[in-house]
């Protein structure tokens, strides 16, 4: 069984080999101009700790520092030996696309965590009469009136989050964005993580990236920011499958 | 050469682990526990499909097309719906947090 960390091109040297191959035994298999990164397993059972995953970014960050890699995602293992040659040769012409999509280009990340507004003006349901039982206020609503009331004011609670929160995403996409040659963006991972980010950016951009990440500290007192990288490109792969 | 630099590093500690326990999770497939795994299959559904109808019947009533007696009918029907939620999660010894579904773009059922 083969555990892959990524696609490689074959056109360039590749000193950081020399080191993979004799401290873990990754070993590359050609096809064209094209190679998998690839180490020899006993099981399909990945071992999901700290280490295994350590392990796998350390060998993409040692390829990542000398040439371009698509990036497997951690614990992808091919069971059939002849399973290597036939991806490779299956998305052969995708590959290289995205080899050469991603040459000399990184990924930062970037996430956003927010305090949404403790309160929101509590508004009445836009209906003539009164709840007869119960409010808004009341913690078990005894009429159905009343529990509409309750789920409505929520509703209409976190749609005013949205907006705000929304407003705030646009303008620090607006601010990091130029820098960036693509991007995904996932918004509201959780009520506080308001936003996150992966922006593929250039080589030399990442400086300039951390740079804009802090002005976005001043611009945004409130909020609390993270910024990684440069990571490999897990984001613009297109390497997703795992245990295949 | 990558680097973390934040203004918050234990928030973001906090919101990460929280984040890894809401990965998408397998059906339990222990013979011991095949009912459990199997409710929590069923209720995840019927949650989420309690939750378009309490929705829609927001829609509804902020677009005032429902009347005083329908606004009363569909909040009793859902009020009791969730009862009935609460009493089989209850039975199943299920929590919120273990029906919950991704929905994609649109984020979590709950």
């Amino acid at each position: 069984m083969k555990y892959v960390y990524g696609i490689i091109g074959v056109a360039e040297d590749k000193p950081w080999l020399v080191q993979a191959a004799g401290q873990w035994g990754v070993e590359i298999v050609r096809q064209g101009s094209i190679a998998a990164v690839i180490r020899e397993v006993d099981s399909k059972a990945v071992r999901v700790g700290q280490e295994e995953i350590l392990h796998h970014e350390e060998v993409i960050e040692l390829v990542m520092g000398q040439q371009t890699i698509l990036p497997a995602r951690f614990g992808t293992v091919l069971t059939d030996p002849r399973a290597v040659d036939e991806v490779l040769s299956k998305y052969y012409s995708r590959f290289q696309d995205l080899l050469r999509e991603l040459a000399d280009k990184l990924e930062m990340g970037v996430r956003v965590i927010w305090q949404p507004p403790a309160k929101v003006a509590r508004k009445e349901l836009p209906v003539t009469e009164p709840p007869e039982t119960g409010t808004a206020e009341t913690e078990t609503p005894v009429s159905g009136r009343a529990y509409l009331l309750a789920k409505w004011q929520d509703y209409r609670m976190h749609q005013e989050w949205d907006g705000q929160g929304q407003a705030i995403v646009r303008g620090i996409h607006e601010s990091i964005s130029p820098l960036a040659v693509k991007w995904r963006l996932t918004n509201q991972l959780s009520p506080t993580l308001l936003f996150s980010g992966a922006y593929l950016i250039e080589n030399d951009k990442v400086e300039a990236f951390r740079d804009r990440c802090r002005s976005l500290l001043h611009r945004y007192p409130e909020l609390k920011f993270l910024c990684s990288g440069p990571w490999p490109p897990y984001n613009f792969s297109g390497l997703k499958s795992s245990n295949t | 050469m990558s680097r973390v630099e934040t203004n918050a590093e234990e928030d973001f500690r906090q919101e990460l682990a929280g984040l890894g326990s809401k990965l998408p999770q397998r059906i339990n497939a222990d013979p011991e526990k095949v009912e459990q795994g199997l409710a929590k299959l069923v209720l995840t559904l019927i949650e989420l499909i309690r939750r378009l109808m309490e929705k829609q019947a927001l829609r509804r009533v902020e677009a005032g097309s429902l009347t005083d007696e329908e606004i009363e009918r569909v909040g009793c029907t859902l009020m009791k719906l969730e009862t009935k939620m609460g009493e089989l999660k209850k039975e199943f010894g299920l929590e919120d947090q273990e029906l919950n579904l991704n929905l994609g773009p649109l984020g979590d059922l709950m």
